[in-house]
């Protein structure tokens, strides 16, 4: 199963956890799980960019994830790599 | 494996637009000019921080030849956030910043604009707009926007922060993140040497050649048109259309040439202002920037305050390291805070570290991104401590950095491992190279200071087409900041087996270029250049359909080879057919043949550099002067060479002139001092010798060249490497920049007493 890595940043929402184990077949179902465990994390993985097997995706919702997979997710870097998408 | 072997790839050719810019035939933003066109210009606020009573317009309207004036209140005000990168960019705050409603937060901030038959009316009407103020103290640095009993910018600003923290009602602080990794306090107790600094960096401005500038037209059917000069046209686009409420649907960008960029034309400023005028007054609006206007209301990078401490065991080993970064936002929330502190430690493999980073926002104009926007003031600090680390400890400056240098599989601060990385080929090239080898010249200081950046990948779109002559044209939505037209053809010139010379590159309207990203983040020649690959496969196996229906045979009895399709199983009819012998049959074989494609890649592998840097210093004058000067970096792969080392060459100038004299000089008032170039030192080209390049390739998993980012990481080193130097060449430790013949003297002068 995919291996999820919380920073310091989002372990505050996790109760402490820093990693955990899931059955997910792509970004978008892993996302849902984590936020159904712990709804804290909604705001915050909707303003992040997901890193999988060290590949940092800032649109990732519909990439697949292997039972190897690594994830970690990383603040989403501004200014010179702005990107414009309405969030209301 | 072996390495691949390529014809046009790593070739020199010169720029398809090299003709039109050398002869002035190029055109920028400001050269449109249309029929019945008025000129807009913008009022400006004269105060740093007032509360906007009343604002008059009626002497301006009567005035002849006026026939437009826009204030805040003829914009909607549009409340939603976009998500531009780290933290979400507060659609309101854009609104504000385009044209101040209640309060005016910086010196120049628009307050209104104007539009007359001529320029000269237009300014005599700019100047009758009478507006009213109630004068607030100006919040001009970090450390008085964080006093308790600050003047406050915002009154509902909160800390966006990540951890949560407690709120206490309105703040200055608009963010905080934090990283953190081990046990800091056993990390420093291992430690045999711990050094610890305060470093400062000025607002400095990107400093492009081109002033913000745009033509607008609006149709009698509401159609828009803006011709601009932007890093992103589909961002001016969708950004004009999101604040003015507009279907972007109604509106067409041009991008025109781009006179630098740097990260500072990716905001809009004056497009949305002339589309309100030009649908108020239903003429064509032309709005261009003064080198005043741009310096005071265009973005510069932050200011920055940022406290560091690093404790290394005797054999050179980092054990611990702490970063507290404090990045100036200008007058809105969104410094690049948290890319500083996602960078600060990057390079190196620390066990124990704490980051915390600060977003703050001061009476100043609004920060743009400028080049690798947050990392270098963040490599000032962590390449000056380290420096002083390797001089107590007498270990070779080259030597504690590889130590210390991340490779493949060790995890980011940020979090995730690192895939195929440089760093350490670099730091063997430095080593390894003439400059680093030779002796220093007597009084002079050597410095060397890395950097790191991440890189982008994001959306891009290209299409291909054939000509019958067998020549390709290739169309891409990027405006051309760094030679990615030349870039560009090549690719398609080694896909298709065609000369270089015959593929002409272009960029094109939004309405005919795909949707692309902008360019910016390094990402053109990566992301964009990946499209044009596919898009040239593409065509590839079109003519392999093209050939087979030639030849009659099944597309699987064919091959591409290099330049041409083969047959897989030739006869003395059945030969090769090269591109022009294909294309030369066209019509006959089914029409046109377009190639296209379109790609949302991963972030490209992050990039590394290193530079050395020697320098001179008049101990009677402060005067330094930069001697010679290197600059190493892992390009992945360099698809034109000549432009990838221009990108070096200019980020390496551009932080040169960031180290040594540019800066913004503010007078208590908050006015800035020092809008133009006279005042405003940037380097010119007798200012600094020639900048050497190495250039080491360790290619990017998933491009098909392996291409990485080039143009930003160069810019992030200088800072260090320059402050390095200056320290070796007097015996002071230099913590604030810029490092100018006033402040230098001042150093040596205390030093001597």
């Amino acid at each position: 199963m995919p291996t999820v890595h919380f920073s310091n940043s989002l372990v505050h929402h996790t109760g402490g956890l820093t990693q955990l184990t899931l059955d997910a077949p792509r970004v978008a179902e892993l996302l849902a799980a984590l936020i159904a465990r712990f709804p804290g994390l909604e705001y915050e993985l909707d303003t992040l960019a997901v890193a999988i097997d060290g590949e940092v995706r800032p649109d990732a919702a519909y990439e697949p994830l292997r039972p190897t997979s690594e994830v970690y997710f990383v603040p989403k870097i501004a200014g010179g790599q702005g990107k414009l998408e309405v969030r209301r | 494996m072996s390495e691949p072997i390529y014809t046009a790839i790593g070739t020199r050719p010169i720029r398809h637009d090299g003709v039109d810019k050398v002869t002035g035939r190029a055109n920028y933003g400001a050269d449109l000019s249309l029929p019945g066109m008025l000129y807009g210009v913008v009022v400006r606020s004269p105060h740093a921080h007032a509360r906007i009573l009343a604002i008059d317009t009626s002497a301006a309207l009567q005035m002849p030849g006026v026939k437009g004036v826009v204030t805040g209140k003829d914009v909607p005000l549009i409340d939603a956030k976009l998500g531009m990168g780290e933290g979400a960019m507060d659609l309101k705050d854009m609104g504000d910043n385009l044209l101040a409603r209640d309060k005016a937060l910086y010196h120049g901030h628009a307050v209104a604009a104007v539009a007359a038959t001529t320029l000269a009316a237009a300014r005599e009407a700019a100047a009758l707009v009478r507006v009213d103020y109630d004068v607030l103290e100006p919040v001009l640095s970090v450390d008085r926007a964080m006093e308790a009993g600050a003047p406050i910018l915002h009154a509902t600003m909160v800390t966006q922060a990540r951890p949560p923290i407690e709120q206490k009602g309105p703040t200055n602080i608009a963010g905080r993140m934090e990283l953190k990794r081990g046990d800091l306090e056993q990390g420093f107790a291992s430690a045999d040497i711990i050094v610890e600094r305060e470093f400062r960096t000025p607002t400095s401005h990107q400093g492009y050649i081109e002033p913000h500038a745009c033509v607008v037209r609006v149709n009698e059917d509401g159609r828009i048109s803006i011709w601009t000069s932007t890093q992103g046209p589909f961002l001016v686009r969708d950004a004009t259309a999101l604040m003015l409420g507009i279907d972007a649907a109604n509106i067409k960008v041009t991008p025109s040439e781009i006179g630098g960029g740097f990260g500072g034309k990716i905001p809009v400023y004056l497009e949305p202002l002339a589309v309100v005028l030009a649908r108020q007054t239903q003429r064509p609006v032309k709005m261009v920037m003064t080198r005043d206007e741009v310096f005071r209301a265009s973005g510069p990078t932050s200011a920055t305050r940022i406290r560091m401490k690093m404790g290394a065991t005797k054999d050179g080993t980092i054990v611990a390291a702490s970063a507290s970064l404090y990045y100036e936002a200008g007058a809105y929330r969104g410094s690049p805070s948290g890319a500083g502190a996602m960078c600060v430690f990057a390079p190196y493999t620390i066990p124990n570290f704490f980051i915390e980073a600060y977003d703050v926002v001061v009476n100043k104009p609004k920060v743009a991104a400028y080049r690798a926007p947050g990392s270098p003031m963040a490599a000032l600090a962590t390449e000056s401590v380290l420096d002083e680390i390797a001089r107590a400890l007498g270990i070779d400056q080259v030597e504690i950095r590889l130590k210390n240098a991340v490779k493949e599989g060790d995890h980011a601060p940020y979090g995730p491992p690192y895939g195929r990385i440089g760093f350490r080929e670099v730091l063997e090239k430095v080593r390894d190279s003439e400059h680093w080898k030779s002796a220093v010249a007597d009084g002079n200081g050597r410095g060397l200071a890395c950097g790191f950046w991440f890189n982008a990948g994001m959306s891009s779109s290209a299409t291909v087409t054939l000509g019958a002559d067998g020549s390709a044209a290739v169309v891409t939505g990027n405006p051309d900041i760094g030679g990615t037209r030349a870039a560009q053809a090549l690719m398609v010139a080694e896909e298709l087996g065609i000369p270089v010379e015959r593929v002409r590159p272009s960029v094109a309207d939004t309405d005919t270029a795909g949707f692309t990203e902008i360019t910016a983040g390094s990402r053109t020649c990566y992301a964009t250049g990946m499209a044009v690959v596919e898009a040239s496969r593409d065509v590839r196996e079109q003519l392999r359909a093209r050939a087979a229906k030639i030849w009659g045979v099944p597309v699987d009895e064919t091959r591409w080879e290099r330049d041409r399709v083969a047959p897989v199983n030739p006869t003395a009819e059945r030969v090769a057919l090269t591109v022009p012998e294909i294309a030369a049959k066209l019509s006959k074989t089914g029409g046109p043949v377009i190639g296209r494609a379109s790609v949302n890649p991963p972030t490209a592998g992050p990039a590394f550099a290193a530079h050395i840097c020697d320098v001179t210093v008049d101990r009677d004058t402060g005067v330094s002067r930069v001697v010679r000067y290197t600059a190493v970096q892992d390009v992945g792969k360099a698809i034109h060479p000549a432009y990838v080392e221009g990108q070096m060459q200019g980020g390496a100038s551009q932080g040169i002139g960031w180290a040594l004299n540019e800066e913004y000089v503010y007078n208590a008032k908050g006015v800035m001092e020092n809008a133009g170039f006279l005042d405003y030192r940037m380097p010119v080209a007798s200012d600094l010798p020639m900048i050497d390049t190495i250039l080491v390739e360790v290619p990017t998993p998933g491009h098909p060249y392996g291409v990485r980012g080039v143009g930003e990481v160069p810019i992030v080193p200088p800072l260090g490497a320059v402050a390095n130097a200056m320290s070796n060449a007097t015996g002071i430790r230099f913590t604030e920049l810029p490092l100018s013949p006033p402040r230098v003297l001042a150093k040596l002068m205390g030093d001597a007493s």
